[in-house]
């Protein structure tokens, strides 16, 4: 298999060859800027620079959609890779897996073939918020992902460090923001590739800085190397550039932890698969592994206290993500408590052990002595050492809902560049961009997702908004809709989306339609059938009461009285078969429970996408508006494309809004007569 | 709904005359004329309707609590009209130019309105519970994000019941104030009722320090209710002399007498006035044990005013009853009545004067007075009071959804009282004004201030 992709690098070399006189000397940033009369044809519709998760969905999405697409990333082999916990999923981020996957996504299907332990977590909480999550083979997963993305048509993939960005003069259409169009990039070999729109996801690379106690290497991740280069020319093109850190924690050998003292946490046994498309996962049940849980003790507190002068983000006072603080943070601030420390397996042909919450960048030897002050972890060894990861990310309130940036036409960034953290916040947003890359080549509005319907737009909404100053995670309480943006219902949301603007297989999207009338059909059995409370009543074996009043199965299995297995017995001939589909019942069941609450809710829901229809034209001159100072200086940095949008953002003022409602007027009359 | 609250649906863009009801009590809140413009005719080109009101604050209070007791209406945010309008694209460029200097006009008064009347306590008090509650729904949150892998304390989710079953009884508490502050910026309605001739007129003049109302001899002299505002003890006063209510064939007492009875029904306070030789009051006395509660239940239901009694959500009005024209019985009688009153009621509400001789006056003012400072002032608990219908509003609906909420505790689905909790908190953000009102968006209550108390007051972290 790698020698296929291999291959067809070397043959994408031959081809760039030819091009080779029309590319532009190295190092002479920024001078390229429209030399030739006409452009040099494109080599590719869309590049991706990076192949870690947002990457993958990215270069797929594109590809997909009949682009001619290039990945290009420093190593082939880690393709796929996945740098920190060995797991996929969880609450809010299992969300963002179902979106994914309903927009034809990777990782999804990718880990229904990968998972060693699939549990769905917060079951005892309401289906709005189940969140499916599954420990995953780090090297299947790999292993997986390039399979699938070597046998992906439209798409090559290249080994090659990607150095700076081909930069041209901005159309001539382009607003007074937009300082350059990007053809291109140029590796480090000096090459040119040409495209009509490059993403980049380069992840914790940009001018990356790996910490272990006192000691710093550049590094975007063990043993790879750091962007430099690119980091300088995103500096150099104007944007604001900020600096965050994350951290992993150290790797242990399973062999040397004593397990039969910790809690041990088992799988499902019937795991749920990611993928809508799947109705199984790869793995028996009987055979998946299983998880422990030990806890921190006093013994941690005084050691990390005995040596805090020994580590560096501590001195600087840096302040790391605070849903992933590292141990010493964590002992610091919450002296008192003893801390989980989840050991989750790797993978089923490894031995080593992720302590997940035992994040740390102590000094090596350190790191060793604390893991074995933990019960079940006395004589535990440690194969490698946690470390602490700096780099730069662009602030994102530099790009556009669709991924763009703002100062450089046809550039999308899309990952931990924008200040996110997560494997599925990055393949949310790679997807995304990968879709607006191809749209954009050819010259199509962009796709956007509204907050009103799905989590992808949530964080998207957030980060072009509100910027990060720490990685973004997904959490479900950043949804205001969340009960209609469940797990359950994503494909409803998100597919018929996707298959209209090309990113979703006829195949899939022919699924969906099935499952939408099922499911429809269902519902309408459900609300069709009435009859008297009194004859329900009676049909549960609950005291017997006059009411005549019509209460139809809808409304009855909205509570917890009635399950659909019941409703089933009850009256099997209504139901026996619409019931007899698990995924079916489940849906119609989750359904009811929250549409009494989604009815409430709708008017917020309308009053938030019609502030979202209302769009602020790009090249609104935000200096010449008589508006504060301060709300325009937020407006220009921001350059918000809706009213929605520029509402939410902190310091813009009421009265700066029904200025901005005038023109967004003069753009939109037309389109709004028409749709009203 | 335009049905529902008047009946048929009316003609279009036709000033009519109707009568409003409340739409859950049924009770006639006024009369006046009705607008119906179905869209897109009209200014924001979506269904409107207008109602033309009489324009007492009570009144358009009234209407507003009705019409908050629909499902689904609410009050427009300030210029959302204008938005609407303009979304549905009925007003053009220069006419939007022309109205946003109306909508700023009306923010910038808004803002000093809420200023003046959120001065110091009453803000301080809001915030609180806006404070408390973003704690509380960070805390669930914490809970239906994080439980599952991290160290969340047990019995966070009932901690989180508790405290918001606390709000829910202080905010309950506050609204139950019997309207204190409004009323104080309004004016107490007090109301005197009673038999025909007893002197209920003359009570008024005797208050007014001059002739307001006619007196005679004659039975029924006063017709019509006769307003004036005063100023009693430093609290504005709007007192109604009303008709002597009796049985009447006259088509016009009669009238009187239904007005009477109406207003008796609207009244903060009742001033019953009984003539001291009435055969009631010599039955009182005579019957040595019967309770002066009682006597005067009696009274009103014999007087015509029963509803008292039978609407228990109604507030009901501050009873004083006046025992009229002491100086017409022996000082032996009137001293044996005094002690029998006295003896015989829990709190005091009774006194016995002569509007005449303006003797036991001074009594009945004392007492007038201590009824409204039980009405306009809460010393007993220092907490400020609440002072303007919408702020009343939120915090009804703000109640509604805590209610909700505990209704949902005990559910498998806590999402769906989490909901119910983020919905309050908004509608708490909106009486504190922290609302970005040309989308309805709260701002303050971004999912990041969720996070913030998240994060402070729970380690989490892999």
């Amino acid at each position: 298999m790698r020698n296929g992709i291999m291959r067809r690098a070397n043959l994408f070399r031959l081809n760039v060859s030819n091009e080779f006189q029309h590319s532009y000397v190295r190092r002479r940033r920024f001078l390229c800027l429209s030399a030739a009369p006409v452009d040099p044809p494109c080599h590719y519709d869309v590049i991706v620079v990076g192949g870690g998760h947002a990457g993958a969905e990215a270069a797929a999405a594109s590809a997909r959609m009949g682009a001619k697409t290039l990945l290009v990333t420093h190593k082939l082999d880690t393709i796929g890779e996945m740098s920190c916990n060995p797991a996929f999923g969880g609450i809010g981020k299992g969300h963002l897996i179902k979106e994914i996957d309903a927009l034809d996504g990777l990782c999804g299907r990718i880990c229904d073939l990968s998972g060693v332990h699939y549990r769905m977590l917060n079951t005892r909480k309401g289906p709005a918020v189940w969140g499916p999550r599954a420990q995953i083979d780090r090297a299947l997963y790999k292993k997986e992902m390039q399979k699938e993305l070597s046998a992906t048509e439209n798409l090559e993939l290249m080994s090659a460090a990607v150095d700076n960005l081909l930069l041209g003069r901005p159309t001539e259409t382009a607003h007074s923001g937009v300082k350059f169009n990007c053809h291109g990039v140029i590796l480090e070999s000096g090459q040119t590739v040409r495209a009509k729109s490059v993403v980049l996801t380069t992840g914790t690379f940009l001018r990356g800085e790996i910490v272990i106690g006192l000691k710093s290497t550049p590094a975007g991740r063990i043993g790879d190397g750091p962007a430099v280069g690119l980091a300088k020319s995103l500096d150099e093109a104007g944007f604001k550039l900020g600096r965050l850190k994350t951290g992993t924690p150290p790797r242990l050998d399973g062999k040397t932890i004593d397990f039969s003292r910790a809690t041990p946490s088992l799988a499902d046994n019937s795991p749920v698969p990611f993928s809508f498309m799947n109705d199984r996962v790869w793995i028996e049940p009987s055979k998946q592994l299983k998880c422990y849980l030990t806890y921190t003790n006093k013994a941690v507190v005084d050691l990390i206290r005995n040596n805090i002068h020994l580590n560096r983000a501590v001195i600087r006072g840096t302040t790391g993500p605070r849903y992933c603080p590292s141990i010493e943070s964590k002992v610091l601030r919450f002296e008192e408590r003893s801390h989980q420390v989840w050991l989750e397996p790797e993978g089923l042909s490894s031995d080593l052990i992720y302590p997940q919450g035992m994040s740390c960048t102590m000094p090596e030897e350190i790191q060793q002595q604390i893991i074995n002050c933990i019960p079940c972890l006395e004589k535990a060894v440690m194969v490698r050492p946690g470390y602490g990861v700096e780099y730069d990310y662009v602030d994102p309130r530099q790009i556009k809902s669709s991924l763009e940036t703002h100062l450089i036409q046809n550039l999308f960034l899309a990952g931990q560049i924008n200040g996110t953290t997560g494997y599925e916040e990055a393949a949310a947003q790679g997807i995304f961009a990968g879709i607006n890359a191809v749209l954009k080549g050819r010259a199509q509005p962009p796709f956007t997702l509204s907050r009103t319907e799905s989590y992808v737009g949530v964080m998207i909404d957030d980060l072009t908004t509100f910027g990060a100053s720490e990685p973004y995670r997904m959490f479900t309480n950043r949804a205001e809709f969340r009960i209609h943006l469940r797990p359950d219902n994503a494909d409803l949301r998100l597919t018929e989306k996707g298959f209209r603007v090309g990113c979703v297989s006829e195949n899939r999207w022919a699924r969906t339609r099935q499952i939408r009338d099922d499911l429809d059909s269902c519902l309408s059995l459900l609300k069709d059938f009435k009859q008297p409370v009194c004859k329900w009543r009676t049909d549960l074996d609950r005291p017997e009461q006059t009411s005549t009043a019509l209460k139809s199965a809808f409304d009855m299995i909205s509570g917890d009285y009635l399950s659909v297995e019941t409703l089933a017995k009850l009256h099997p001939e209504v139901f026996g078969q619409v019931f007899s589909n698990p995924v079916i019942s489940q849906r119609a069941k989750i359904e009811a429970m929250y549409s009494h609450a989604l009815d409430e809710q709708m008017e917020e829901v309308e009053e938030l996408r019609r502030d979202e229809l209302i769009q602020l034209p790009e090249d609104l001159e935000y200096e010449s508006l008589n508006i504060s100072l301060e709300s325009k200086q937020k407006l220009m940095e921001i350059r918000p494309e809706t009213i929605a949008a520029a509402a939410r953002i902190p310091g813009v003022n009421q009265s700066a809004l029904v200025v901005l409602l005038r023109h967004a007027r003069n753009r939109n009359r037309g389109q709004m007569l028409s749709s009203s | 709904m335009v049905g529902r609250f008047s009946g048929d649906p009316p003609q279009p863009r036709k000033a009519i005359f109707r009568r409003f009801f409340h739409p859950k009590t049924g009770q006639e809140i006024d009369r006046g004329l009705l607008l119906w413009f179905p869209g897109p005719s009209s200014f924001t080109g979506e269904d409107c309707c207008e109602l033309h009101v009489h324009g007492g604050s009570a009144v358009s209070s009234a209407i507003i609590d009705a019409l908050g007791s629909v499902s689904g209406l609410r009050y427009a945010g300030p210029g959302e009209f204008t938005r609407r309008s303009f979304q549905n694209g009925k007003l053009d460029l220069t006419e939007v130019e022309g109205i946003a200097d109306l909508i700023n006009a009306e923010t910038e008064a808004q803002r000093r309105l809420a200023l003046r009347q959120m001065n110091g306590a009453l803000a301080k008090l809001y915030a609180a519970w806006k404070d408390k509650l973003l704690k509380n729904v960070a805390h669930l949150e914490a809970f239906i994000d994080f439980s599952e892998e991290e160290n969340i304390e047990d019995g966070v989710t009932q901690a989180v019941f508790d405290n918001i079953v606390e709000v829910q009884q202080d905010i309950q508490r506050h609204l139950q104030d019997s309207r204190r502050g409004e009323r104080l910026r309004t004016g107490v309605h007090l109301a005197i009722v009673g038999r025909p001739n007893v002197g209920k007129s003359s009570l008024l003049n005797t208050l007014c320090g001059r002739p307001v109302a006619m007196v005679s001899p004659v039975a029924g002299t006063t017709r019509d209710v006769i307003e004036t505002t005063l100023n009693i003890s430093g609290y504005p006063v709007i007192v109604s002399d009303t008709a002597g209510l009796r049985h009447t064939n006259d088509e016009l007492e009669s009238e009187g007498v239904r007005r009477a009875i109406e207003r008796s029904k609207s009244s903060d306070i009742l001033v019953v006035v009984v003539d001291v030789r009435d055969a009631s009051v010599q039955r009182f006395l005579s019957s040595g044990h019967s309770s002066a509660d009682r006597f005067v239940s009696r009274l009103l239901r014999r007087l015509g005013v029963v509803t008292l009694q039978s609407e228990g959500d109604v507030e009901r009005p501050e009873v004083i009853l006046l025992l009229n024209k002491d100086d017409l019985i022996p000082e032996r009688k009137r001293l044996e009545l005094l002690h029998a009153i006295q003896g015989r009621s829990r709190k005091a509400f009774c006194c016995l004067g002569s509007c005449y001789t303006e003797g036991g006056l001074d009594e009945f003012l004392n007492l007038l007075t201590t009824v409204l400072q039980n009405l306009c002032d809460d010393s007993s608990t220092e907490s400020p009071m609440l002072t303007n219908d919408r702020h009343r509003l939120h915090l009804v609906n703000c109640l509604k959804f805590l209610t909700k909420y505990v209704e949902e505790h005990r559910s498998n689905d806590c999402v769906l009282g989490a909901e119910a909790l983020r919905r309050a908190l908004r509608q708490m953000a909106k009486v504190t004004g922290h609302v970005t009102t040309v989308t309805g968006h709260v701002t303050t209550t971004t999912g990041d201030d969720i996070l913030d108390v998240i994060f402070n007051d729970f380690c989490i972290g892999k």
